[in-house]
């Protein structure tokens, strides 16, 4: 237990210092008439105990100082605590309609029969459940040693205090003394600030966006209920009409893969010799069969298979005619597949 | 923590360790917060997503179907655009003789039957015409029935030289017809 307040007393103590800007001392020298204990805040157990009797005590307060040195190369800083007996801590009323801090001064002599400025006092920062004050009070010249001493031994007296105070007082009074701890700087706590402000903002931005992100699974999981699932027809129909474009294309695709008798019969008119005379042209599919007169069959035949269309012409039938011409019929292959 | 550990970086550390802490139980809970919202919000939207798909291919599918209605029922289908045999085929002998009649030729005869097609959902009409024509009209008499619509596909044509130019024109063909508008 002691362990962990001696802990959380220096964590929270660099934490404070840290982001404070002033330092906040982690060591206590705490006085008494006839010892000196040096004290890790938060510890019951000292750290070293020097008599004040003893014919070396100064050396034994070097060596406690050394022992908290090694952090630090300035002066440890310290919390001195004065004796319980230094210190006298008393319940004051202090009127709803006056100034606190002055209504107390006003009432210190009376209480200490001594004049203001020989005292130091600190007042607590809130009053106990019976509405009373409490007010700490030390004289101004024990407070005064104690820094001045602290100093001779080679401490800094960061705060002055008592051993012992009430629970009214969080960390114990504190009596303002010549030296006292200077002012921190604001870097620190402009620091702390803009972390905490970026903490701050990183939430709402995370919490927004989940909040939104909600919102969204909302909207498109309602969006999916309104959608109406029906039976998928698409397939038949898609066969339906392919069906049905399959017989809508027949004329043009039978149009496209047919010889047109117009093509045969102008191919016969362009490649035929010209003394050729044709009596008779007959087409019936994959077959030409032309009658007619000319002077050279052979010709005719030539012509025919130099075309691109006919294939293998071949004379059927020919006879002799008047003036050198002979009647013919001829026969040829038609390539369709030509027209594609 | 001993006392000889204990200084201002220990008290800095342990404070920010002290902070990560307090930070890691408010994040780790917000965290699985945002991975479970995070698993609802996909669900639910691929289910939309799966929805609108949906809709889109059935916006597609009944474009498709009517732009394929509105092809058939023009005549750049090839079809012959009448509601059943019999008018089709009288469609196609007057349209014949008509041809005929434009490029000083006459129709003999021109005889029509109906057929299943060569598809389903597909009529086929075999004509079968007869009819004397121009020499020099062939081969505009030939174009004006295989290549404006309604389509006209020729299996046998045979044309024989009669007289003063004239040929004697024999044909067999094919002419479609739609059974369904497709609408």
């Amino acid at each position: 237990m002691t362990e962990q307040r001696g802990f959380f007393s220096w964590w929270l103590g660099e934490l404070r210092e840290v982001f404070s800007g002033r330092p906040v001392p982690v060591h206590a020298l705490a006085l008494s008439s006839h010892e000196i204990a040096l004290l890790e805040k938060g510890v019951d157990t000292p750290l070293g105990v020097v008599d004040t009797q003893a014919e070396d005590w100064l050396e034994q307060i070097e060596g406690l100082r050394s022992r908290i040195l090694s952090r630090n190369t300035q002066n440890p800083l310290v919390e001195v605590q004065l004796p319980t007996e230094q210190v006298m801590f008393t319940k004051v009323t202090v009127p709803d309609d006056e100034d606190r801090q002055a209504a107390i001064c006003s009432q210190i002599p009376a209480i200490t029969s001594q004049q203001l400025d020989d005292v130091t006092i600190d007042i607590a920062p809130k009053p106990d459940a019976d509405g009373m004050t409490i007010v700490a009070i030390a004289p101004a010249s024990t407070v005064a040693e104690a820094a001045r001493y602290a100093q001779e031994w080679g401490f800094n007296a960061a705060r002055i205090t008592s051993i012992e105070s009430p629970k009214a007082f969080r960390r114990g009074p504190d009596f303002e003394h010549q030296g006292a701890r200077p002012t921190g700087s604001a870097l620190p706590k402009v620091a702390a600030g803009l972390g905490i402000l970026a903490i701050v903002l990183s939430c709402t931005a995370a919490a927004r966006a989940l909040s939104i992100r909600g919102d969204l699974v909302q909207q498109v999981e309602r969006e999916a209920s309104e959608i109406i699932v029906t039976k998928d027809s698409s397939g038949q129909r898609e066969l339906a009409l392919a069906e049905f474009a399959n017989a809508a294309a027949t004329a043009t695709d039978l149009r496209d893969v047919s010889l047109p008798v117009w093509r045969v019969l102008a191919e016969t008119a362009s490649i035929i010799p010209g003394d050729v005379v044709l009596t008779g042209f007959k087409y019936r599919r994959g077959q030409l069969i032309l009658t007619g007169t000319t002077t050279s069959t052979v010709t005719l035949e030539e012509a025919l298979d130099r075309s691109p269309i006919f294939n293998a012409p071949t004379l059927s039938s020919t006879s002799r005619s008047g003036g050198g011409r002979a009647n013919f019929v001829i026969e040829a292959a038609v390539d369709e597949r030509s027209v594609r | 923590m001993s006392a000889g550990g204990r200084s201002r970086a220990a008290a800095l550390a342990l404070l920010a360790g002290v902070v990560m802490i307090i930070g890691a139980a408010a994040v780790v809970p917000a965290g699985l917060y945002w991975s479970k919202t995070g698993e609802a919000i996909r669900d639910a939207r691929t289910k939309i997503q799966r929805s609108e798909q949906r809709k889109q291919a059935e916006d597609t599918l009944v474009r498709s179907q009517r732009d394929w209605a509105r092809f058939a029922a023009t005549p750049s289908s090839g079809f012959i655009l009448n509601s059943d045999d019999e008018a089709a085929i009288a469609a196609t002998r007057q349209r014949i003789d008509s041809v005929f009649s434009e490029l000083e030729g006459v129709a003999v005869s021109v005889a029509g039957e109906a057929g299943d097609g060569p598809r389903e959902g597909v009529r086929s009409i075999t004509i079968a015409v007869q009819g004397n024509l121009p020499r020099k009209n062939l081969g505009a008499f030939l174009t004006r029935l295989e290549s404006e619509p309604a389509y006209i596909v020729i299996s046998d044509f045979e044309a024989i030289t009669s007289q003063n130019d004239q040929l004697l024109i024999n044909l067999t063909g094919q002419v479609f017809r739609l059974l369904e508008s497709g609408a």
